[in-house]
């Protein structure tokens, strides 16, 4: 008994954490990430893939997906760890040094703008359903959502950035070339997922 | 004493826990910190504000087309 209580106490705080470092993602997202690539505490992330699992079952339950929602999620799981591998074994040709865990923070962490994006469109499908019309209140909208989803675009491309400068330590332009890589093949998965219908917009 | 020590420590480990970025050049070193600093404290003062004039520059190009965007993305999750 004395045990679950402390593990209770232990998950709580991982919780709280969650809560802060996603506030110094926004406030402060270098000092953020640089904290979190020292994270150790598993439990945080078990709360991020909680949420992204809450975001498919709603995204199923609400819009009727072909693919049922732990479909969708263990493809996420695929998409992600994909990812991380991808970048642990190019990033080990310039740098030996790097460590799986802070790899699986960091990007796991970046998850914060996808998921803020899905959940606010999810949120307007059901305020305002598309398709938008031509009218003065179409256009303002279509100005408000497209201005929000390039905010959350940058923000989601800095903490991806840092992801991988804290996970690999290689400098600006070895990332760039990481990245350019990453999306030589990220692009075609990302339209043969479209074409099956599972991620019409690719959740990384 | 010794717990600000200790912090002290925790902290100065943490801020050096990679090296700083080397582009090859002093002056693009330069520039890149000097442009990188604005973003590493809420980058959003300087994102939002440069995010409007571009969104700005697409309606002047798309027009119309912007609202078509908007129903793709909407459609998007």
């Amino acid at each position: 008994m004395v045990f679950d209580k402390k593990k209770l106490a232990n998950i709580t705080v991982s919780f709280i954490f969650v809560i802060r470092n996603f506030f110094f993602l926004i406030f402060f997202p270098y000092k953020g990430m640089r904290k979190i690539s020292l994270e150790k505490d598993y439990w945080q992330i078990v709360f991020i893939f909680l949420l992204v699992f809450i975001y498919f079952k709603l995204a199923y339950f609400l819009r009727e997906n072909v693919y049922p929602a732990t479909f969708t999620f263990l493809i996420f799981l695929v998409n992600f760890f994909l990812m991380i591998g991808f970048f642990y074994i190019l990033g080990k040709v310039f740098n030996r040094k790097i460590k799986k865990r802070v790899l699986f923070f960091t990007f796991s962490y970046s998850l914060l703008p996808t998921l803020i994006w899905f959940f606010t469109t999810l949120f307007f499908y059901f305020i305002l359903p598309p398709p938008r019309t031509f009218s003065l209140a179409g256009k303002i909208f279509s100005i408000f959502f497209i201005t929000f989803s390039l905010t959350v675009f940058f923000w989601k491309l800095i903490l991806f950035y840092l992801a991988i400068r804290f996970s690999t330590g290689l400098s600006f332009f070895k990332i760039v070339y990481l990245i350019f890589l990453f999306f030589v093949w990220y692009t075609p998965y990302s339209v043969l997922l479209y074409y099956l219908k599972i991620f019409r917009v690719p959740f990384i | 004493m010794k717990s600000y020590s200790l912090r002290f420590r925790k902290q100065i480990g943490e801020v050096f826990v990679i090296q700083p970025n080397d582009l090859g050049n002093s002056f693009l070193n330069f520039l890149f910190k000097k442009s990188t600093a604005y973003l590493k404290r809420f980058p959003f003062l300087y994102i939002l504000p440069a995010t409007v004039i571009i969104v700005f520059f697409i309606y002047l190009i798309l027009g119309k087309g912007i609202v078509t965007i908007t129903s793709l993305l909407q459609y998007g999750f």
